[in-house]
């Protein structure tokens, strides 16, 4: 075996257990490895292990919800409707629990609940009563009796002669929502358009992308219902909307995968005129991006989908090498020795390489899953592309090459421009000033709703539901913590009486805590103790005033009503996931605020009390990527030092300045044009930046590292075609409907261009002479 | 035949005619009948026999019933009340303080309650129809519509409801499973004046 066809075989060997491995990981597996969650991108929240365990868990209950709302103007159609739907639903297998119709169980279950422990429960207006008036109530239970309406049995009479257990069930059923009980289903009218409300759970994760594939035959379901009844079918959870990102990315892969390939494929072919280059460049690549992704699963256990986006455009970026060896081997056709060729351009590749990840694996330091992966697919992915020119390129391209050369005047003529030394300093000086000047104008933005796509429809009928069932627009997620079960209900009780005034004055639109479900044992007793008494002092008077045949008599012993009973309860479905229970030995629950106008509450609340918080992951992660974006750009800052220090070693000081400053040149203009596209900076520009550093210097070090009989304008035909392929695949991603990869595509496509206008710059300048010598 | 033998007999064949001449009612028609009595005004006379009362509880008033607006219902007698129940809203007056009001998505309960009153009151069967089984007899006097219900939670508390009535419905009788009753019985109905009074019309705003 010669030597160029030893590392041909071992590296083949290589990529064939790697195909075996991705097959494993991919087509065996129940599931394909691909992570949809944008969450799953975010390092945990380290400071409040409360706060990251409770969000958690919400989460969970709160995204696997999916509300269902039936709109039509002829009620019993709409029931008609509701029943044929519901009765469809189960057949999808895609939920695990649909409520449509409140069974009768359901509705006695509040009674059977609390009616043990009715001398223990009082509604608020009652107690207010009973402590200022306590005679007023034996009226009010005589009116009661005698009034034909009220529906008062003998029955409740002799177990609640007061009357106060339906007045306290009655504060439980009240809801801000205009919905009541039509043929058992949650019928509600506004000017004359009934809306019938459906409620489901996922069978499973909203992010599972099995759950996500069976989103068409619900949808074709809705279409026939609607059709078929002459109704509006709208729907709303995070499933709808984890499926559109997912459909999204896919698409975009699709976009920006393809078009980069047919851009290399079609740039190739042209410029190469022959299939060998051609199949090489694929090969390396596929290798590329097949190597980057086993590493990723095997290290990370999924790819995130955010990962593979990025690493559709790696397209671009780990041909550079392959594209300076095809190049060599193209302008030398007669003189063609494939080794040779090689260690001509082997430090070119090979700086080029170490720079791009000096960029890097910066990336790799910060407990940031997102940026960890993209670092360790970015870093395996360009390895693997540079390993396999170094080590397969040779052995395949032992024929030399047979295409015409092209006609390179034309870069001969930018070159000579070049050569000008005015141009070398005037040009590079104009670029600076204007970065300068639209530097001055950049604008920050971390806002997390950079990363999703919002799409309108699903936005539209959010928001629809939102208001038909009186549920806020806006929920806000307070987290109180306390030592037991008992002080927790108790600061809930406190809390309530605040939010109860909010909710008068207007501040807030409603809110919902476990307390208003479970008293807190404290005022339990206090409850009991006042019925007590009222039997006490009013029962003898009310006996003889309605013509009891037996005295009333107060004989319930006390035995506290637990959260345990409530969530066991059916009741508790709706609403029973806000009590946390324990999580690091503190009993925790959760409070829903809804349509907050004065934040300023929230606030001032905060601040006087250790035991709150709010759950806004939101604007948790925001925090996260200011953050981090800071941290990226001491990272950029230590990379071009790294990589000047280098420089400097390699090339003397003059020399690495003229390699340097293209590429700073074109970071800055790439961050300043973000201000005529109207685009706030966000840690994805400061990524886009290190990706300029890396690939911008490639193009310099390929002139400064030109051997002696190079002709310059073989190395700028090198340089332009890795120049046009990289901005084909990172001009695709400005495509993109999400902010984020928007700006990021942006930024690159406008680094690069700059990078490849300024490269000529590193250019041999002795070679100037005799150029001009030979004209 | 002797002179007494023929009275008896034409006594006897006029008697026939009589009966003959009663008709049974449908379901239907019934429906029809009390439907068509948009407005009526009457006296109501209520008795409430519980097991847990040593004695029935008594209650006299007037009452005003309209398809349209709802049921004015005014208590004179042991203490007066005055309840007037429109179509979302019900409002409670107790003698001269000011009126309670309650709204039915506050109160879904209590509203659940009377307006099954109401559409017993009204012989509303296409109501009732939902929650009971019908049986109508023909009696003497008039009819009695028998309601069973078919669902929770009123078959858990009532065993049978009956509305008698002849031109209009004048007695309703709530039977619960434990064996109490509620009597309620109308007298002096009118169905003039057909129009509400500027004054009538005020007690359903509110």
């Amino acid at each position: 075996m010669s030597s160029t066809s030893k590392p041909l075989f071992l590296w083949s060997f290589f990529i064939i257990v790697c195909v075996l491995v991705g097959l494993q990981q991919t087509l065996l597996q129940d599931e394909f490895p691909v992570e949809t969650n944008i969450l799953a991108l975010l390092p945990d929240n380290q400071q409040d292990v409360v706060a990251q365990q409770a969000f958690q868990q919400i989460a969970e209950n709160i995204n696997n919800r999916v509300v269902f709302l039936l709109e039509g103007t002829d009620k019993d159609q709409l029931v008609l409707a509701a029943e044929h739907f519901s009765a469809q639903l189960p057949q999808l297998s895609l939920f695990s629990d649909i409520e449509s119709q409140m069974a009768d169980a359901e509705q006695q279950a509040w009674a059977s609940l609390y009616f043990p422990y009715r001398a223990q429960l009082l509604a608020q207006q009652s107690k207010q009563q009973l402590q200022t008036q306590a005679a007023k109530r034996v009226n009010h239970v005589i009116q009661q009796v005698y009034n034909p309406f009220s529906g008062v049995s003998g029955g409740e009479l002799k177990s609640d002669p007061f009357l106060l257990f339906r007045d306290y069930l009655s504060t439980l059923n009240s809801s801000e929502s205009n919905f009541s009980l039509y043929q058992n289903y949650l019928l509600s009218e506004k000017q004359g358009v009934f809306y019938i409300v459906i409620q489901a759970n996922l069978a499973g994760d909203a992010y599972n992308s099995q759950l996500q594939a069976k989103i068409p035959t619900l949808l074709a379901l809705e279409e026939s219902v609607e059709q078929m009844f002459h109704i509006k079918l709208l729907h709303t959870g995070t499933i709808f909307y984890a499926s559109y990102g997912t459909e999204s990315a896919k698409g975009e892969i699709s976009t920006i995968g393809i078009g980069s390939l047919i851009g290399v494929v079609l740039l190739l072919l042209f410029v190469y005129r022959s299939a060998l280059p051609l199949v090489l460049a694929l090969f390396s690549i596929s290798c590329g991006l097949l190597v980057a992704f086993i590493a990723t699963i095997l290290v990370f256990g999924k790819v995130h989908i955010f990962s593979l986006v990025f690493g559709a455009s790696l397209i671009g970026v780990s041909i550079d090498y392959a594209f300076h060896y095809l190049t060599e081997r193209l302008v030398h056709q007669g003189e063609w020795h494939a080794k040779l060729a090689l260690k001509q351009i082997f430090n070119a590749i090979s700086f080029g390489l170490i720079t791009s990840l000096i960029g890097y694996l910066g990336l790799l330091i910060a407990p940031f899953p997102g940026l960890q992966q993209l670092s360790l697919f970015s870093v395996v992915g360009l390895t693997s592309a540079y390993l396999t020119v170094v080590f397969c390129y040779p052995a395949l391209t032992q024929k030399p090459s047979k295409t015409k050369v092209p006609n390179l005047a034309s870069l001969n003529l930018w070159l000579l421009f070049w050569h000008k030394r005015t141009v070398r300093f005037v040009v590079p000086s104009i670029f600076v000033l204007l970065a300068l000047i639209g530097l001055t104008q950049i604008k920050f933005d971390d806002d997390i709703r950079q990363l999703q796509a919002m799409p309108s429809y699903l936005k539209a009928q959010e928001q629809k539901i939102k208001s038909v069932t009186g549920v806020g627009q806006q929920q806000t997620l307070l987290l109180v913590k306390a030592e037991s079960e008992e002080l927790l209900l108790q600061r809930l009780e406190q809390l309530s009486e605040n939010f109860e005034q909010w909710k008068e004055k207007g501040d807030i639109k409603n809110f919902q805590l476990i307390s208003q479900f479970v008293p807190s044992i404290k005022t339990q007793k206090t409850n009991y103790q006042q019925i007590a008494s009222l039997y006490e002092q009013q029962g003898e008077t009310l006996a003889n005033k309605l013509n009891f045949s037996e005295p009333i008599s107060f004989d319930a012993s006390f035995k506290p009503l637990l959260v345990d009973q409530y969530l066991s309860s059916v009741v508790s479905k709706p609403l029973g996931f806000l009590w946390l229970g324990e999580i690091a030995e503190k009993t925790v629950s959760v409070v829903v605020l809804s349509d907050i106008k004065k934040p300023i509450l929230i606030e001032n609340l905060l601040n006087n009390n250790s035991n709150l918080s709010v759950l806004d992951k939101a604007s948790e992660i925001s925090t996260i990527f200011a953050h981090y974006r800071v941290f990226i750009t001491e990272m950029l800052v230590a990379a071009y030092f790294l990589i000047a220090l280098l420089l400097l070693w390699r090339y003397g000081f003059k020399l690495a300045i003229t390699v340097l400053t293209p590429p700073f040149i074109a970071g800055l203009v790439a961050l300043a044009i973000t201000v005529v596209f109207a685009i706030p900076i966000t840690i994805f520009n400061l990524l886009a930046l290190l990706l300029v550093l890396g690939i911008g210097i490639d193009y310099t070090l390929f002139f400064a590292e030109q051997k002696q009989q190079t002709k310059s304008e073989n190395t700028l035909l090198a340089i332009t075609l890795s120049a046009i392929t990289t901005v084909l695949s990172f001009g695709l991603l400005a495509l993109s409907e999400t902010q984020a990869i928007h700006g990021f595509g942006v930024t690159v496509f406008t680094g690069i261009v700059v990078a490849w206008l300024l490269a000529p710059l590193a250019m041999p300048v002795e070679k100037r002479c005799t150029e001009e010598h030979i004209q | 035949m002797s002179k007494n033998q023929m009275v008896k007999h034409v006594f006897i064949m006029l008697l026939l005619a009589c009966s003959i001449s009663i008709p049974a009612l449908t379901l239907d028609e019934l429906q029809q009948k009390l439907m068509t009595e948009q407005l009526l005004r009457g006296d109501f006379s209520q008795s409430k026999t519980l097991q847990i009362f040593d004695r029935p509880l008594v209650s006299k008033g007037t009452f005003l019933l309209s398809h349209e607006q709802g049921l004015v219902w005014q208590q004179m007698h042991p203490f007066s009340v005055l309840l007037v129940l429109a179509n979302n809203k019900l409002s409670q007056q107790f003698a001269d303080q000011a009126p309670e009001i309650i709204e039915a998505k506050d109160n879904p309960m209590v509203f659940y309650f009377s307006h099954l009153f109401l559409a017993i009151f009204k012989g509303d069967l296409n109501a009732l129809n939902e929650q009971f089984e019908l049986t109508l007899k023909n009696n003497n006097e008039g009819w009695v519509l028998h309601l069973k219900p078919n669902s929770a939670p009123l078959n858990k508390v009532f065993s049978t409801i009956e509305i008698h009535g002849g031109e209009q419905i004048n007695k309703l009788n709530l039977i619960e499973l434990n064996g109490d009753i509620t009597l309620i019985s109308f007298t002096h109905i009118s169905n003039l004046p057909a129009q509400l009074s500027e004054q009538e019309k005020d007690v359903f705003n509110f």
